[in-house]
């Protein structure tokens, strides 16, 4: 069994915790919840929706068709039902007035979570716990329950799962944030701007656990804050969007100079310049991948779903320690702030990279084999040294002769070739021997997938570290391939045809939404 | 320890300018203070003045144009044992960076800045910065200056600062006692310094300074430094300081990871 459940009325009217709530307590029902919010860039008023994929396997995407809607307001059944699937269900109307009026306004989502969580055929008190949970202490905990309750009872079971045990229901953002946490971050400074604010909020309500949230004046300043501790040897991040990303550019390439480690989150949504602040879009790898003046090496790596947000979040600020250069974590808005059933796990050992025992004459910038040199941190005797946004020589003086510029550069690229190593290889999903491969990169994967189930002789390629490039040429032998992404001039296409000197079929979309997987589903047909 | 402790190379600057003064005072100031080198960290500008990051033997960070504070924030944040002095140019300072400096006022962390103010633009050759004077003709303004200066004592008062003074490069005695009190101070503490640029500068010259400054003998009270600072006045000395609580949060440099499966299971 598997429906659609979307939660729609004006923003404002308690849509986005109704909807974690009923996420939450389908999947603490042994359920798989794949859900994926919708906002206007407002406060109150405008249009808002909850999108829920419930079922009794696991789910990664949002389908086309609505079998469960709630309308909190009479608008939302004109907006949505030409979304309707054959044997829709509305929530709607009399029953919702009239528990809203018992139980106060504010308690009218709550009646609809009862009534949801009764046509699911569910236990009311999974749903009581996570209420009791989520409102305890506060005054509305009451008429919440109270309300959820009278939802609950006033409907029929309609339709029934075969339910396995809990599991973690959360966001992008919560699993990018518990990856951080997890890896030892310590310092993170962040300007608010969606699609992460959510993270920083769990950041800063967690700081108490022993590392520092700040919310600098502008993000110039919160990359270089970050890059400040970090120089004193404390794994540090920042996390942003494109607008705040643009401000940071010249700080990513001092990163890149002084080599000092750096771990940046980056949440793209749709631009150009402010676009459109709530929806999402796949349009700033290009920019990622070459950002900042001067010529140096990163790492980039594009989590594409809820449980890789936590992996790769984890792996992000090892790598930047070992390996002392800026690693971008790219997601985007529909990531984010999805949130799915998960069970998170990290491969990554963790440890901390060991800071150098300077002598005398201790030389930050070696030239070593691997490129990679002893690091000292401030009030480490004799460890002192110069972090120098200008070229350096091996102690970090200011020094422009052509030999050593030459060999520092190279220095700071040979990296690349332990890194190539060590990074994880991109994933091929479905028969190595498919005639069609598909390629991306980021949440595309979720819709991909799904779709997938109908296309037996298409395999999937997902590329989650695109800086460095990996060498891909193994997976695409022979095959007829197709680049799908979320933005206009298929920026990891082009990169596909340029690097491995083929002709790829692109498909993208930019209307500030992800795929679903039914327009997956189209995009295969007619690409036949 | 002694001010050589402290230094390294030869400074390149040109014979005479007033940055040679300002290294000396700030590693006699670290001298007297008995810090040890390991646990000082400089964090520098780009400029003529930005350049000593070359000449310290301490830590050093040399960041951005105009970007010295923040940097200077997050390390003193996270290791508050550290003595973190950040150095700009008047053009970093009160231009590029200017809105870090408000920050840094409001927010309290305990950082020197110490702003060699020499009214120009001058590793770029002269161009008029944010404190040149109205009417100065320089390269980038060769009909004038019509823009009024910043005022960086005013804007640092005004912006809730807990110490502000003005120094001379001219007075290396009297700087260096003023570093020291910058120092000592629980919180963020500007001092912007006179510093005649001998080479671009034609108007401020170490002449024109030695007329016009007096040194002041004791604090002020807000409303009369923030007066005092707007007058037309040359005073050095502490213009004000308060005690407020700094910024502080526990050290992190060696903080124990944190176990975060419990916040995980927060999430079932
Ligand atoms: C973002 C940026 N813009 C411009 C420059 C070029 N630049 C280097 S130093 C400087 C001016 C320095 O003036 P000031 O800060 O007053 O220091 P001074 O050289 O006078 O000591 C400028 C404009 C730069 N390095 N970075
Ligand atoms: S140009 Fe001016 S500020 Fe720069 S080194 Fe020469 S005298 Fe000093």
């Amino acid at each position: 069994m598997r429906l659609l459940c979307k939660i729609a009325g004006f923003a404002g009217s308690g849509i986005m915790s109704a909807g974690e709530i009923l996420g939450r307590a389908c999947s603490r029902a042994g359920l798989f919840v794949f859900a994926s919010n919708d906002y206007p860039s407002l406060i109150r008023g405008g249009h808002n929706v909850f999108s829920l994929v419930i079922s009794d396997a696991p789910v990664y995407s949002l389908f086309s068709k609505v079998d469960l809607l709630v309308a909190l307001n009479e608008e939302s059944i004109e907006l949505h039902k030409k979304e309707f699937s054959e044997e829709h269900f509305v929530v709607s109307g009399e029953i919702l007035d009239r528990f809203a009026k018992e139980f106060g306004e504010l308690s009218r989502n709550m009646v609809a979570v009862g009534a949801v969580f009764g046509l699911l055929t569910l236990d009311f008190n999974v749903l009581s716990g996570v209420i009791n949970e989520r409102f305890a202490g506060k005054p509305q905990l009451d008429s919440n329950l109270k309300a959820a309750k009278a939802g609950f009872d006033s409907v029929k079971p309609k339709f029934e799962f075969k339910a396995k045990s809990k599991q973690l229901f959360l966001s992008g953002n919560h699993a990018l944030a518990l990856g951080a946490i997890k890896a030892g971050m310590k310092f993170a400074a962040i300007y608010p701007i969606t699609p992460i604010n959510p993270m920083l909020e769990y950041l800063a309500l967690k700081s108490d656990c022993g590392f520092v949230v700040e919310t600098p004046e502008d993000e110039i300043s919160g990359i270089l804050m970050a890059l400040g501790a970090s120089h004193c040897g404390v794994r540090s991040m920042v996390a942003t969007s494109g607008a705040g990303f643009s401000l940071m550019v010249e700080s990513l390439a001092l990163a890149g100079i002084t080599e000092t480690p750096i771990v940046i989150f980056y949440g793209q949504r749709a631009g150009p310049a402010t676009g459109m602040p709530t929806k999402t879009e796949q349009s700033d790898l290009a920019f990622v991948r070459s950002a900042g003046h001067g010529e140096f090496a990163r790492i980039v790596v594009a989590p594409a779903d809820v449980e890789e947000c936590f992996s790769e979040s984890v792996r992000a600020f090892q790598l930047a320690e070992k390996f002392q250069l800026p690693v971008i974590v790219l997601t985007d808005k529909y990531l984010n702030e999805s949130f799915q059933t998960v069970s998170l796990k990290s491969d990554v050992k963790m440890k901390r990279e060991s800071f150098a025992s300077p002598g005398s004459d201790f030389k930050r910038y070696a030239f070593t084999a691997d490129g990679i040199s002893p690091r000292s941190v401030p009030g480490q005797p004799d460890g002192m040294f110069d972090a120098n946004s200008d070229e350096h020589d091996e102690f970090g003086f200011s020094c422009d002769s052509p030999v050593n510029r030459a060999k520092m550069v190279e220095k700071r690229f040979v990296k690349f070739g332990l890194l190539k190593k060590e990074l994880p290889r991109p994933v091929l999903y479905g028969k190595k021997n498919a005639k069609t491969i598909i390629i991306s990169w980021g949440s595309t994967k979720g819709p991909i997938l799904s779709a997938l189930e109908k296309f037996p002789d298409v395999c999937f390629l997902q590329i989650q570290y695109l800086t460095p490039f990996p060498d891909i040429s193994e997976f695409i032998k022979g095959k007829k391939v197709i680049v799908i992404e979320n933005n206009k001039t298929g920026q990891l296409y082009r990169f596909v045809k340029e690097h491995c000197l083929i002709e790829p079929v692109f498909f993208g979309k930019f209307d500030g939404y992800q795929f679903t997987a039914d327009q997956i589903v189209e995009v295969l047909d007619g690409a036949k | 320890m002694e001010p050589n402790d402290y230094l390294t190379g030869t400074p390149t600057w040109c014979p005479g300018c007033g940055n040679f003064s300002i290294r000396i005072a700030l590693s006699q100031a670290l001298a007297e203070l008995n810090l040890p080198p390991k646990d000082v960290l400089l964090v520098a500008d780009v400029g003529c003045g930005g350049n000593e990051n070359n000449w310290f033997k301490t830590y050093v960070f040399h960041s951005l144009h105009g970007r010295s504070l923040p940097p200077a924030l997050g390390a003193k944040i996270v290791n508050p044992k550290l003595t973190v002095i950040a150095q700009a140019g008047d053009g970093g300072a009160y231009g590029e960076g200017a809105n870090h400096l408000l920050h840094a006022c409001r927010i309290n962390v305990p950082v020197v800045y110490l702003v060699h103010n020499n009214q120009l633009y001058s590793l770029t050759a002269g161009q008029a910065s944010p404190t040149t004077g109205v009417s100065s003709k320089t390269v980038s303004t060769p009909f004038g200056v019509s823009e009024v200066p910043v005022n960086p004592l005013a804007l640092a008062i005004s912006a809730g600062a807990s110490f502000v003074a003005r120094g001379f490069s001219g007075d290396i005695a009297h700087l260096k006692e003023l570093i020291k009190s910058a120092i000592l101070h629980k919180g963020f503490a500007l001092i912007d310094i006179l510093q005649p640029c001998v080479t671009l500068n034609k108007v401020n010259t170490f002449a024109w300074y030695k007329e016009r400054i007096y040194k002041l003998d004791k604090p002020l009270g807000k409303v009369e430094a923030f007066e005092l600072a707007l007058s037309d006045k040359l005073p050095i000395g502490i213009f004000y300081q308060e005690s407020r609580p700094p910024y502080y949060r526990a050290p992190l440099v060696k903080e124990p990871d944190i176990d975060v499966s419990k916040l995980i299971a927060e999430f079932m």
